[in-house]
């Protein structure tokens, strides 16, 4: 396997110095980073058992080759494991397939960041968390894996705050946004099954998104209870009229309601899909479709997704506590589609 | 010591080949290519009715991008090259579509149609950033005041009036590139 590396060499005294040069070079995403030696270098691209010029990525809109040497000195730098890398190249694979649409969801004003959820049983192998504190530190994989990513679209594709992405607020997702689902626990199909890959499969799916967004609901015990808050929570959220994705997070105790009932997935989305519509006089009236009110609009009907399936339902989370959280994905599904990719190994 | 590798695309800077100019814009058929953003269309129709009207311009044409963030798709260069002579490209006054109608001067330039990309001042270096992206760091494009999605009809054509000389200035001079500059001080 060819190992030979063609990157520009930058030398420095010292490996306290050279987390200093990263930073004055522009690498870093504000944290410090670990610098990238060619044998850590060497280490990730054999974890993955890629050749060092084995093209990851190609995003025509940038005439831009991803090359798995620089994906694995970026990993590297975000202070990934070897063993992370493989999840890494997955990701990259899904943001840079034309579906994905790499251009508009890193470059806007919207701010979005690559929600990355890992599913099969590389999820566990490689600790990636599902359970409690979801999005919170603790965990090397969710933080590192998502840091990458990052990274590689900073220094790879020129995607910097301020220049190439011009987030307004962005959130802080886009430091790393990764999560695996309770596929343990569930009772449901694994969201990779459901979306054609096979249980022992592991994969990435890849999704532009918004911030998660908590609900609360201790009062109730039943699916629809539960479901009701969640819904008139979801209505006026994400982009409103845009009909994006969204990602739905059932933990512990919501989930155990849903469970205990029998609701199936389809179930969930159905009732999801019911309950999140809005008509056209009030999208006018706070100035989310252009005004005036036309006859016919206050009962004209615009549903928060163009279909059911749009809603992709989770368990993940803590086993204690009465939330749950969403997470709509970015502007217009069409504009960037959810992209899974099995992670190869 | 030791040896860090550069994380980076480590970039090359190319230079910008701009397409042939026409000494005048009379008779000529000019493609406007709007990004569907809120009063896009509306500006580059006003911009067209000038060019008819004051500088003898033949026919104007609009097309649509398929949204915002994306560069004008395959079906809308093979048109434009077919069947117009210059292009305008614009408003380009978000992240991605600033740098996608960035994106459509450069690829028609490539395709030996003189065209001018607008985007508003906000975006100036995002669309420089895509030139550079491109290895055409100095490529030229045209800047108008932000914003201009809400903005009433009279001021929409104050905007269009106020920037048709500088596009008929670029679509009949090139701007000077470097390479060009050394040859001439050869």
């Amino acid at each position: 396997m060819p190992l030979d590396l063609v990157s520009h060499k930058h030398r420095v005294a010292d490996a306290g110095e050279a987390i200093d040069y990263c930073f004055r070079q522009g690498w870093s995403d504000g944290l410090p980073v670990v610098p990238p030696t060619e044998e850590r270098v060497l280490q990730m691209l054999e974890a993955a058992g890629l050749p060092a010029d084995k093209e990851v990525g190609f995003i025509k809109d940038r005439e831009i080759s991803i090359t798995a040497e620089k994906v694995a000195i970026n990993a590297v730098l975000a202070g990934c494991k070897p063993e992370y890398m493989p999840v890494v190249v997955a990701a990259i694979e899904g943001i840079t397939d034309p579906a994905w649409a790499y251009h508009g969801p890193s470059t806007t004003t919207s701010g979005p960041a690559v929600l990355i959820i890992v599913n099969g049983p590389i999820a566990r192998e490689l600790d990636i968390n599902s359970g409690e504190n979801l999005f919170g530190p603790g965990w090397r994989a969710n933080l590192t894996i998502g840091r990458a990513v990052r990274l590689v679209m900073r220094n790879v594709c020129g995607s910097l705050p301020a220049v190439l992405d011009r987030a307004t607020h962005g959130h802080p997702g886009k430091l790393s946004y990764v999560i695996a689902e309770n596929e343990q626990e569930s009772p449901w199909t694994p969201m990779h099954v459901d979306r054609g890959f096979r249980a022992e499969q592991s994969t990435v799916t890849v999704l532009a998104a918004d911030g998660p967004r908590q609900i609360f609901n201790q009062l109730s015990a039943t699916t629809e209870g539960v479901l009701t808050t969640m819904a008139d929570d979801m209505r006026i959220s994400g982009g409103v009229v845009g009909q994006t994705y969204y990602v739905v997070l059932l933990a512990g105790e919501h989930m155990e309601i849903v469970a205990r009932d029998g609701w199936s997935k389809t179930d969930v989305k159905r009732y999801l899909f019911e309950n999140t519509m809005n008509n056209y006089a009030h999208l006018r009236r706070t100035q989310r479709f252009p005004m005036p009110i036309k006859p016919g609009d206050e009962t004209r009907i615009r549903p928060l997704v163009s279909h059911e399936d749009m809603f992709f339902i989770l368990p993940a989370g803590g086993k204690a506590g009465a939330f749950s959280s969403y997470i709509p994905g970015w502007a217009k599904a069409s504009w960037s589609r959810m992209v899974t990719k099995e992670i190869k190994r | 010591m030791i040896e860090l590798l550069d994380p980076t695309r480590e970039l090359r800077s190319g230079q910008m080949s701009y397409a042939p100019r026409p000494s005048s814009l009379k008779g000529k058929r000019v493609a406007l290519i709007e990004n569907t953003k809120y009063n896009s269309d509306r500006l580059l129709e006003m911009i067209g009715e000038i060019l008819v009207e004051e500088y003898g311009v033949a026919e104007t044409k609009m097309y649509h991008k398929r949204y915002s963030s994306v560069p004008a798709h395959e079906e809308i260069i093979t048109d434009v090259r077919k069947t117009c002579d210059i292009m305008i490209a614009g408003v380009g006054d978000c992240g991605s579509c600033s740098s996608g109608s960035v994106l459509d001067g450069i690829r028609l330039e490539k395709e030996k149609i003189p065209s001018a990309s607008i985007v508003t001042h906000v975006f100036v270096n995002t669309g420089r950033a895509m030139a550079k992206q491109w290895s055409v760091p100095d490529y030229k494009f045209l800047v108008m005041e932000h914003p201009i999605a809400n903005l009433p009809e009279d001021e929409l054509r104050a905007k269009a009036r106020a920037i048709v000389p500088e596009i008929v200035d670029l679509l009949l001079k090139a701007p000077e590139t470097k390479a060009a500059m050394s040859m001439a001080a050869e």
